[in-house]
């Protein structure tokens, strides 16, 4: 393997404000680098980890955050999955995405992995995922599949 | 007085809750179709005359088609289509993302000749409705949902409308005649929405409004933040009036009715004279024939059919003069609920789905139930 994870993601957003303020309050994400990037665009980074970041552009008249699409019409990258750092961390994010109204807080037991869905305040769907304490190896589970530990929640 | 008048004059006292005496059910009254039947094949009990079938099965692909029924079937609705026939959509209430909704297409004669999904990826598709317009709105039912309209055959892409607010939406309905849509919550202290379109049929921008009870009148205020980004709709309008739990909804002629499962009510608006009244309320009866009320739908002669979640899974009458019947009930599944009650256009078939089925879980039944409908 030559690679090492993934450096960055772009995305388009219509108020860089707001979704750094998203991202601290709910991930307790850092911004990095803030700037003017020529006349009309605005380019920051939110450290989402070590030596991973999203690249957020916020572009005057461009409308592209605006474009809302359902999953697997949004072009041939769907949608960003998080790494959550633990267990505890996880369900940190779980109950403040679902407090801000930003997730169903339903848990998706995949087999290795558990999943939460959640949308930024631009609208862009995310994923947040943490290893499955509880799998079984070789078991995979399609959506929709609750998370035992968190049936009852 | 007659029923109506009666409510109306008791809501306008605002002694909602302890309006008029106890009354006793239906009595002897059994209602245009008279008794239910013994339980079915499908373990659906029937009046005479009425027979249902099994469209679709979740997990299953639906006869003649390629399309496996999708899991959790909820809100549904038909629309006419090129040719004689119809589609029948239905959403998909599954959570995460892995909702969305699919639809059943019928020929002429009403068999089904294919079947597909319309939208897929969105979250808890609850209920929604139709518009006049061919569409089909589809409401996610969580605090971050949105309503999302659809092409029924899939054809055209789903096209999100925030603008009619970011809530736990359950079901939205259309006002041909003054080009508005109506709105309800399911929260315990969820609120009634009104969007007022630029240029209607338009739904991409316009002005959201909530509903504020005073003396039995409703008015309506702007929602300052549709997006709900810092405070939920719900709380922006400080005077606006709670309902417990919006449910399913229905317009016709100039009359909004909406369901809320938190009291148990049908709700009544008329919206020319902005007069709310309550057209049933469980807590009047003493056994009362419909509780659990959930999604509605208005046949041709103007009863509505109103689902039961929960209650003993009834699909039940409610006649705009206020009486009330069991129209069918399904047995054999005490986990589920009934959604997604619809007519054919020529008002003879009557579609519902079960949405957890006998094994109380995702796996839901779509049936049609056909018979002497009055029209």
């Amino acid at each position: 393997m030559l690679l090492d994870g993934v450096n960055h993601v772009a995305i388009l957003t219509a108020d860089s404000d707001r979704l750094h303020a998203f991202y601290r309050e709910v991930f307790d994400a850092t911004v990095s680098r803030d700037a003017e990037e020529g006349e009309g665009m605005r380019l920051s980074f939110i450290d989402i980890g070590p030596g991973r970041e999203l690249n957020v552009f916020e572009i005057t008249g461009n409308a592209e955050a605006g474009r809302q699409t359902p999953m697997f019409g949004r072009g041939r990258i769907d949608h960003i999955g998080l790494q959550a750092a633990s267990l505890e961390a996880f369900d940190a994010i779980r109950d403040r995405l679902v407090a801000r109204g930003a997730s169903d807080g339903f848990v998706t037991d995949f087999g290795p992995v558990l999943s939460l869905f959640f949308r930024d305040p631009d609208g862009l769907e995310g994923e947040v995922l943490i290893a499955n304490p509880d799998a079984e190896p070789g078991v995979f589970h399609p959506p929709g599949t609750p998370a035992a530990r968190y049936a009852s929640h | 007085m007659d029923r109506r008048a009666f409510l109306r004059a008791g809501l306008a006292s605002a002694a909602v809750a302890a309006l008029g005496p106890r009354l006793t059910g239906c009595g002897p009254d059994l209602g245009p179709y008279g008794a239910l039947g013994t339980a079915d094949a499908n373990g659906i009990k029937l009046p005479r005359g009425f027979t249902s079938h099994v469209l679709a099965r979740s997990g299953s692909i639906v006869p003649g088609t390629t399309y496996a029924w999708h899991a959790a079937p909820d809100g549904g609705a038909t629309f006419p289509v090129d040719g004689g026939g119809w589609a029948y959509v239905s959403n998909c209430e599954l959570p995460a993302a892995a909702g969305g909704a699919g639809a059943l297409r019928f020929g002429p004669d009403g068999a089904v000749v294919g079947a597909s999904r319309i939208l897929d990826g969105t979250t808890r598709n609850c209920a929604g409705g139709p518009t006049p317009w061919g569409r089909w709105l589809s409401c996610e039912e969580f605090d971050g949902g949105r309503v999302w309209e659809c092409d029924p055959l899939g054809v055209a892409p789903p096209v999100v409308r925030p603008a009619l607010g970011v809530f736990n939406h359950e079901a939205a309905v259309v006002d041909p005649e003054r080009g508005q849509v109506y709105l309800t919550e399911d929260k315990p202290d969820g609120r009634l929405y009104r969007f007022r379109p630029d240029a209607y049929p338009d739904l991409s921008s316009g002005v959201l409004e909530v509903a504020t009870v005073v003396s039995g009148l409703v008015e309506w205020t702007a929602v300052p933040d549709p997006s709900a980004h810092l405070l939920p709709t719900r709380l922006q309008v400080p005077t606006s009036t709670a309902f417990n739990g919006g449910e399913g909804a229905w317009f016709a002629d100039g009359t909004l009715w909406f369901t809320t499962k938190g009291d148990n009510r049908l709700w009544e608006l008329d919206v020319v004279t902005s007069q709310l009244s309550v057209l049933y309320d469980a807590a009047r009866f003493t056994t009362p024939v419909l509780t659990g009320v959930d999604n509605i739908v208005q046949a041709r002669n103007g009863d509505l059919y109103v689902c039961e979640d929960g209650g003993d899974l009834q699909l039940v009458i409610v006649r705009p003069d206020g009486r009330v019947w069991a129209f069918l009930q399904l047995t054999g599944q005490p986990g589920s609920e009934l959604t997604g009650v619809a007519f054919d256009p020529s008002g003879t078939r009557l579609y519902f789905s079960s949405q957890r089925g006998p094994t109380g879980t995702g796996s839901g039944l779509t049936y049609e139930v056909r018979g002497p409908f009055l029209r």
